[in-house]
């Protein structure tokens, strides 16, 4: 509160006095009134856990009898939410919870943090990204789960789940392990005579994978986004984007080596569709790599839920796990992406955070297991790993290879436990630079990797 | 108390606009006026941080922001869809106001596009624009175009891209609001004109397009300014790609305010907008007296 007055103004009173200005100069009373009601609604303290039981009780008296909880997700109820929400709710007479679906996309995030902000409706919701949560913790719309004495995250799902923490708390329960790798055609492979890529395979291996597997209409490998394409660069960096000055990483040769390396496959192997036509094509990626015009994909767990639908993504073909590829073979760092995902939340405005409480350990400890057909798998340790694989599988399980299932998706690699994700602006900013230079058949590489840097050092600065 | 007739009238009109005075000032014009407070200060959408008035600060650094100058540029470039699409409206106007066969049909069909969904237009073009498999350039490498332009998966080709489907978009009203305007053209001046000897393409140029000038006048500030707002469409097509090549400033302010939660910094490049469409009005507002014909 000190830092409040001493610094500057607080939200609510902005917004107050700004409506209250606008009353003064006359505009019109009557409105000026809701403005200064609408304003303090949209900024109430956090009911936080001492809300608690009490507002429950009252709560569940208004509407007839059971409590009433919603859950905001970026899964399709389809695909497994509805389901468990069903489960649930069978169980659960006296706590009856309502699975909301936004799409993970800016104006779906939009929608969320409106909808936290502006409302209570929201008990639960998923995080997708570590930025996305500390913009909402910094809102004060999270309740800190610490005020749950029982919830030890770390003993849940180790130390994976270190990297959601937020100024060394936990807002939230990251419920699944996302790691990232390709999908590769073993038919593809045999054709050209390959094994399945080593564990520790190299971009120039990659490569000449991609070069010897293209055939005909079909392309050597697809990238579900184009940040997919320079993946690699951030498993480099360990996600440490700054050098010990404070200043931007991305003038490593290493950089450079990944984007020259791609940019070739597009324009010189052409074993890469070339970006601006599957941007502007908007190219289904999936069902690309299903119909076998692309040999590889570089994706991760989602693709289990086309994988698994054989009616409308028909394919007969075994499907091989590859890890994303080292730049080069002699570098010193490169960890292998081991994240959890599907971090899950309690609203701090939440009327029912004990029941939403509730909720939450029994869908990390078990309840999400419809979600594990689409390649959600479980990261509490109290689920059993055989179970999760069998129920990834789906009953297809001569569709893959249970090898590198086993080596690539259940990776035993040790988990980087610190990590900033890169800020917004600049994720978008290194996009939007690489997306010019893989769109120009003649793009300039140290122009692209100038143009970066730049930008980069121009964001730190302003953000001093 | 009793009124007197003449303010009962009064009221009476009050009462009839005031369902849509409320609806301006609630949803427009009180943001409008907090989005010029906010521009002075770094409120951010979400963070419960103490909001800091800055002064110029925004502006200083809407000045040297080159994502800006992108977006100007793209903008400018966006606007010439404008002008193109009014001077086909005219002459298919003209063309649809003769005698000729399936004249509602044709009608019909040009209008089509003004009510189609963006997101559905963006599919279909996106599939017409591709620049291997797609028809258009299908087309233009069978008359022998070897090398045909790129169009949205290039950088340099992409806003172009985005001006073809917008001439597209727009065209069929124009022409609409042109149709009307030939019906008002007094019938005894085309005859006068006849009788004086006047040839079709003189008739056009010395009577028809004086006496439309008004409606090109209607159409090319609301055009413009209709344009200089447009977002939906580029969003739903490219997104603002490849690279920054298709960012127009409407679609800045938008990724400002709800992809970064910056709200003081996106309300200044919207005011900068608006000045923007300002000046661009007012000089046209000034050149209209030159070619605009008033009875």
């Amino acid at each position: 509160m000190s830092e409040e007055t001493r610094k500057g103004l607080s939200r609510r009173k902005f917004v107050a006095l700004t409506g209250s200005a606008l009353v003064a100069s006359g505009i019109l009373a009557a409105c000026g009134d809701s403005t200064a009601t609408s304003a303090p609604a949209g900024n109430a303290t956090p009911a936080g856990a001492t809300a608690g039981a009490g507002a429950a009780t009252t709560a569940a008296a208004t509407s007839g009898g059971a409590v009433k909880l919603q859950m905001w997700g970026g899964v399709p109820a389809e695909s497994g939410p509805q389901k468990v929400v069903d489960n649930w709710n069978a169980a659960n007479p006296n706590i009856q919870v309502e699975y909301v679906r936004f799409v993970n996309d800016d104006p779906g995030n939009l929608k969320l943090d409106t909808a936290l902000l502006a409302t209570q409706d929201i008990d639960l919701f998923m995080n997708y990204a570590t930025q996305k949560l500390q913009k909402r913790v910094q809102g004060g719309l999270v309740l800190d789960l610490g005020t749950f004495k029982d919830l030890d995250i770390e003993a849940k799902v180790g130390d994976l789940a270190k990297p959601w923490q937020i100024d060394g708390k936990y807002y939230t329960f990251p419920t699944n392990i996302a790691p990232a790798y390709y999908w590769v055609n073993k038919s593809a492979l045999d054709e050209a005579g390959l094994q399945s890529p080593a564990l520790d395979w190299t971009l120039d291996d990659f490569k000449n994978y991609a070069l010897k597997m293209k055939k005909g209409s079909r392309w050597g490998y697809v990238p579900w986004e184009i940040g997919t394409l320079y993946a690699m660069i951030d498993n480099s960096f360990g996600y440490v984007y700054t050098k010990s000055d404070g200043t931007s990483r991305y003038d490593d040769p290493l950089v450079k080596k990944t984007l020259q390396t791609i940019h070739d496959m597009m324009y010189v192997d052409k074993s890469i569709i070339p970006w601006g036509e599957q941007t502007s094509a908007k190219l289904a990626v999936d069902a690309t790599f299903f119909k076998n015009e692309s040999a590889m994909l570089g994706a991760g767990a989602w693709i289990f839920r086309s994988s698994n639908n054989l009616k409308d993504y028909p394919h007969d073909f075994v499907s091989v796990f590859a890890t994303v590829p080292r730049i080069s073979s002699d570098q010193t760092s490169y960890w292998q992406p081991i994240t959890l995902g599907d971090a899950l939340s309690i609203s701090a405005k939440s009327k029912h955070p004990q029941e939403a409480y509730q909720f939450m350990k029994w869908y990390a400890d078990g309840g999400m297991i419809p979600l594990t057909a689409g390649g959600r798998i479980p990261a509490s340790k109290d689920i059993n790993q055989d179970d999760a694989v069998k129920a990834m599988l789906g009953g297809n399980d001569k569709m893959y290879d249970l090898n590198t299932v086993k080596s690539v998706i259940f990776n035993k690699n040790p988990p980087l436990t610190s990590y900033k994700a890169l800020d917004t602006q600049v994720a978008d900013m290194i996009k939007e630079e690489v997306e010019k230079y893989f769109v120009a058949p003649n793009g300039n590489v140290d122009t692209t990797i100038g143009n970066i840097v730049r930008r980069h050092n121009d964001f730190i600065k302003s953000k001093k | 108390m009793k009124m007197s007739w003449s303010k009962r009238q009064k009221f009476a009109g009050y009462l009839f606009i005031a369902p849509n005075m409320l609806g301006i000032i609630i949803f427009f014009l009180i943001p409008a006026l907090i989005s010029f407070v906010v521009m002075f200060t770094d409120l951010d959408f979400l963070s419960k941080a103490p909001v800091n008035f800055i002064g110029l600060d925004n502006f200083a650094r809407v000045f040297s922001d080159e994502t800006f100058y992108t977006a100007l540029k793209n903008t400018f470039i966006f606007l010439l869809a404008v002008p193109v699409s009014i001077a086909i409206a005219v002459f298919l106007a003209i063309l649809l106001n003769n005698k000729i066969y399936l004249k509602p049909i044709l009608r019909a069909m040009y209008f089509m596009p003004y009510i189609t969904s963006s997101v559905a237009i963006a599919f279909v073009w996106s599939l017409l624009l591709q620049p291997t498999s797609g028809p258009i350039n299908g087309f233009l490498r069978s008359v022998g175009l070897a090398d045909p332009p790129r169009w949205l998966a290039s950088t340099e080709t992409s806003m172009y891209g985005i001006d073809l489907i917008m001439v597209w978009y727009t065209l069929g009203f124009n022409m609409i609001i042109y149709l009307a305007a030939l019906q008002e053209i007094p019938t005894e001046l085309l005859e006068a004109a006849k009788i004086d000897g006047a040839r079709a393409w003189q008739t056009t140029l010395r009577i028809i397009l004086p006496l439309i000038s008004p409606t090109t006048f209607f159409l090319l500030i609301t055009g413009l300014m209709g344009a200089i707002k447009t977002f939906g469409l580029i969003q739903a097509i490219t997104q603002g790609g490849p690279g920054d090549s298709t960012v127009v400033l409407s679609l800045f302010v938008y990724r400002t305010a709800f992809s970064y939660y910056e709200l003081g910094y996106a309300s200044a490049i919207a005011w900068v907008l608006f000045v923007i469409v300002l000046v661009i009005t007012a000089i046209q507002w000034v050149g209209q007296k030159k070619w605009v014909y008033s009875n």
